[in-house]
């Protein structure tokens, strides 16, 4: 054998000793692959949705409004926290004439906790107030792999007009995994792949820029 | 000696990347991708360039190793927010800065990545000067 050969089957083996050492040494004999929440083939156990705002979602506006938009959203995605405060200012702008729904798709490890802190604070009718400060606080609590419940709970503590107790006692009793089954799976059902993503009047914007969701309303005020 | 270890610590690389995606189902994001398309050819150029005597052998393993340097740096920096990523929609399994595992707090995947290409750029460099040199 060439002494070459010889060399490259003695690196092969000495690689695959280490490798075997570490992955026991680092996973221990149990080796999980990780465990996915997402059902992506989950079959809905009601019929399809032509419209996108469920009973249960928050709004903003008038319910007979002329234009309806959505916003499927991760209080933990980076770009929803990015387009916060435009969605602010053009809340503002249509404040009256359009009515706005916020829907939930969480897709990172701490997403659901922040959206059972927007169910606690949304009962005290400080939802938006709450999404805005967890927006802007983001990169305190977001992308961690340990649970950030205690943090996201300071944070909303900071909000205006918050009753405290009555958060902590609404958080510990309201059950928001039907909200979110449901808000994934009618989302996913209507072409939802990511976060932010808006829907005018049913109709889902394809490319993500404030230009375009300004014209869809405008379009939609203007019929 | 210094081939040898390179080819060592891509066949590890190559190994663990494969390990992260296939026994633990990590989904491999796309930048990712773009450093295995740099890595795992390295595991079959190396040795066929030893066992072969290429005098060019050096060159092959620097282009690779520099290029996939410069994208694993690149993940790098943005997995550990000292630079933006572009404006992209937040989704289920592609998202760069997914925190997916981490050695000692700060040893991550993108930085594995880079210090193996480094590695492997280096001892390619030194083999280049040997290659000169003959």
């Amino acid at each position: 054998m060439k002494k070459e050969l010889k060399y490259l089957m003695i690196i092969a083996a000495a690689v695959t000793a280490i490798g075997f050492v570490a992955v026991i040494a680092l996973f221990g004999f149990e080796v999980k692959p990780e465990s996915k929440s997402i059902g992506k083939n989950e079959t809905p156990s009601y019929p399809m949705i032509t419209n996108l705002v469920a009973v249960h979602s928050f709004s903003h506006g008038p319910k007979d409004a002329k234009v309806t938009v959505v916003e499927f959203f991760d209080p933990e995605c980076e770009s929803c926290a990015m387009v916060s405060p435009y969605i602010k200012k053009e809340m503002k702008f249509y404040e009256g004439k359009v009515q706005w729904v916020f829907r939930y798709m969480p897709l990172h490890r701490n997403s659901k906790a922040a959206v059972a802190a927007l169910e606690a604070a949304r009962k005290q009718n400080l939802f938006v107030e709450a999404m805005e400060l967890l927006f802007e606080k983001q990169k305190e609590w977001g992308e961690q792999q340990e649970p950030m419940n205690e943090k996201i709970n300071q944070i909303l503590f900071g909000l205006n007009g918050l009753n405290k107790d009555q958060y902590l006692k609404d958080l510990a009793n309201q059950n928001i995994d039907e909200i979110l089954k449901q808000d994934e799976i009618e989302g996913r059902q209507a072409g939802v792949k990511g976060t932010p993503t808006f829907f005018v009047n049913n109709k889902m914007l394809e490319a993500l820029d404030l230009d375009s969701l300004i014209a869809k309303i405008n379009e939609g005020l203007n019929q | 000696m210094g081939l040898y270890l390179a080819w060592g610590v891509s066949l590890f690389s190559t190994l663990a990347s494969l390990f992260f995606s296939e026994i633990l189902k990590y989904p491999p994001c796309s930048l990712c991708w773009y450093q295995r398309i740099f890595m795992y050819p390295l595991v079959l150029i190396i040795p066929i360039g030893i066992l072969s005597y290429d005098k060019h052998i050096s060159k092959y393993i620097l282009a690779l190793s520099s290029i996939g340097s410069v994208i694993a740096g690149y993940h790098a920096l943005i997995y550990h927010n000292i630079i933006r990523e572009a404006f992209t929609l937040c989704t289920a399994d592609l998202s760069c800065k997914t925190k997916q595992f981490e050695l000692f707090n700060f040893l991550s995947i993108p930085v594995m990545s880079l210090l193996s290409f480094l590695l492997i750029f280096i001892l390619s460099l030194k083999e280049l000067k040997n290659e000169k040199r003959t």
